[in-house]
């Protein structure tokens, strides 16, 4: 805008000195038009620019895929500015479904100006890069270009799938009431075994068969205490070992996962903690309740694969993260290199869930191929139902998740075809 | 629209430039006048809007030319409006750009055009009754208008300035 104020300027000035040079009025008056032009553009010049600019949306807490509504909400709080041109810069990745990101508009003091469009986020933290407004008179030139910033940001969080309550059994469970059965003896539902009666023993727990087979003795049958875990979601967050296909990331599916596995666990009651394994160690301390979701669906939408020399296998995985002989969840779809990595955690006296989402299945979806034809598919499933056997005899609980279809009855098959391994 | 517009003010100045050079036999700056204004028409239909920059300080100075050497200045008025016609209507094109593809733009460059149009006009219309209405005047007053010329000029350069800070 400078640079055409001083070229119009230059001209004027050249105009009127020429005419003055060569004393000629005709000459002079070529100055009339460029004069009234300035003039005009200097009298509607804003003199005050003062805008404030706020970005609403219809809510601040979603999950990937679903629909916002923004609006961009413009006021004048200082002179008319006869043209205003808003651009707005959507972050990356966001796609926009309805609406437009510029407009050309006036706007008068105090004038009031909306602007709306619908967004569709992946999962991420997303933060608004600040508005551009080009704001001047009709002509530009005394209007001028600026940002303003207003730090709008979005948190999208991963999907998630509805798993019901999932019947784990860690070798260590911990001191509060819960859905878990405990291996102890204690108040509960189901029998757990018999012990000498004791004064006061209630009669109905008697178990008057073992009496009648002793007959100078009573015994008395005790229940199975039902105690909360402490329950430790590991995600895979290597980019190695990710596939991508139509558009789609297995590791968003290992996301939802994880975010819809850990919701299952807390709403049980469970002590859970996260661990994102991947490009580097992120992680969220154990803790219960509706706090310790949100800290793990935040840290599930900020999630990203990476690549790290150092973590390219579970060899690092730092196992004492979580509390001993607890659940441990891994989510991956998982290498060779891993298994001796699920060996040393059983050995240390962790229950191992796997979910393994099938990256075979899920590149060549929904086309399968023959398998007697191509040799490489055939491979490839052979090699990845060897690790999973593997996986099965060293007493991990895996569960082979074909991405496209639900994730719950996938797990419960897994759990409940495993043999539970009450000494280790 | 606007495009159709600046290429209609492109043609008018250039041709009006044409017509004063070429009427007393000026090749030279007969040829330049249609130099640039086709290859400002080759611009603008490509909708580089750029070469406005070069464009309309070309058309002004062989108006000015023109005028000073008397040889119609009448035309030279209307060529150095069309210039700054066509130069705004570019920097408006480049304005709006952005705003094409997703903004209702028709009814602010409509209202642009007209305001254009009709600015331009009188500034036309005023020069063309200055020329026939001459008066001569004395050597200091003359220099008064430059004075006051040179004040303006600062004028200018100390609002933007204030407006670009």
């Amino acid at each position: 805008m400078r640079n055409h104020l001083l070229l119009l300027g230059i001209l004027l000035f050249l105009v009127v000195l020429t005419g003055i040079v060569f004393l000629r009025g005709d000459v002079l008056a070529l100055a009339l038009p460029l004069m009234i032009y300035l003039g005009l553009a200097l009298w509607y010049a804003p003199e005050k620019i003062d805008l404030q600019l706020t970005r609403e949306f219809d809510h601040n807490w979603l999950s990937d895929g679903t629909p916002v509504n923004v609006r961009l909400i413009l006021e004048n709080k200082g002179s008319p500015v006869e043209e205003l041109l808003i651009q707005e810069r959507l972050p990356n990745g966001v796609k926009l479904l309805d609406g437009k990101l510029t407009d050309f508009i006036s706007l008068m003091p105090g004038e009031r100006y909306e602007m709306a469009y619908e967004i569709q986020p992946p999962r991420g933290q997303f933060t608004w890069r600040p508005t551009t407004v080009l704001a001047g008179e009709m002509f530009a030139l005394f209007g001028r270009e600026f940002t303003i910033d207003t730090s709008s940001k979005l948190n999208v969080r991963p999907m998630h799938y509805t798993v019901g309550s999932i019947p784990i059994r860690p070798p260590q469970t911990r001191g509060f009431a819960g859905p878990i059965p405990a291996r102890q003896a204690g108040s509960g539902v189901e029998f757990f075994s018999i012990r000498n009666y004791q004064p006061g023993d209630p009669m109905r727990h008697i178990n008057w068969k073992a009496a009648a087979r002793h007959p100078f003795d009573l015994f008395t049958n005790t229940q199975e205490t039902e105690r909360v875990a402490d329950v430790g979601v590991i995600l895979d967050s290597r980019s190695h070992l990710n596939v991508t296909a139509r558009g789609d990331s297995l590791f968003e599916h290992s996301t939802r996962a994880a975010a819809s596995l850990a919701e299952t666990f807390l709403k049980d009651g469970n002590r859970v903690a996260l661990l994102v394994y991947g490009g580097s160690i992120h992680s969220v301390f154990p803790g219960y309740g509706k706090v310790q979701r949100e800290r793990i669906l935040n840290a599930l939408s900020s999630a990203r694969l990476g690549r790290n020399y150092a973590l390219e296998n579970l060899g690092n995985l730092p196992t004492r993260f979580f509390p001993a002989r607890s659940q441990i969840v891994l989510i991956s779809p998982l290498q060779t290199e891993d298994l001796p990595v699920l060996v040393q955690l059983r050995a240390h006296g962790y229950a191992v869930i796997l979910v393994s989402p099938d990256p075979v299945d899920f590149e060549l979806y929904p086309v399968k191929p023959d398998p007697a034809k191509d040799y490489a598919y055939r491979l490839a499933t052979i090699e990845r139902t060897f690790l999973i056997q593997q996986a099965n005899r060293i007493g991990v609980q895996v569960v082979d998740w074909k991405v496209h279809e639900p994730l719950e009855p996938a797990i419960k098959q897994a759990v409940r075809l495993q043999p539970v391994l009450r000494r280790l | 629209m606007v495009r159709t517009l600046t290429l209609i003010a492109v043609i008018i100045g250039s041709a009006t430039l044409t017509i004063a050079f070429y009427v007393p036999g000026v090749q030279a700056a007969t040829i330049v006048s249609l130099v640039i204004g086709g290859l400002w028409l080759i611009f603008a239909w490509f909708r580089q809007h750029w070469f406005a920059m070069i464009g309309f300080p070309v058309m002004s100075i062989l108006a000015l030319l023109a005028a000073s050497q008397e040889y119609n200045a009448p035309l030279s008025a209307v060529a150095i409006t069309a210039g700054l016609t066509a130069w705004d209507l570019s920097r408006f094109a480049t304005r709006l750009r952005p705003a094409l593809q997703d903004a209702n733009w028709r009814l602010p460059a409509r209202r642009h055009v007209r305001r254009l149009l009709i600015v331009n006009g009188i500034g036309l219309i005023l020069a063309i009754v200055a020329m026939m209405l001459q008066f001569r005047g004395s050597f200091y007053l003359e220099w008064f208008i430059a004075f006051v010329g040179i004040f303006a000029l600062f004028l200018v350069i100390i609002l933007t300035a204030r407006f670009t800070h």
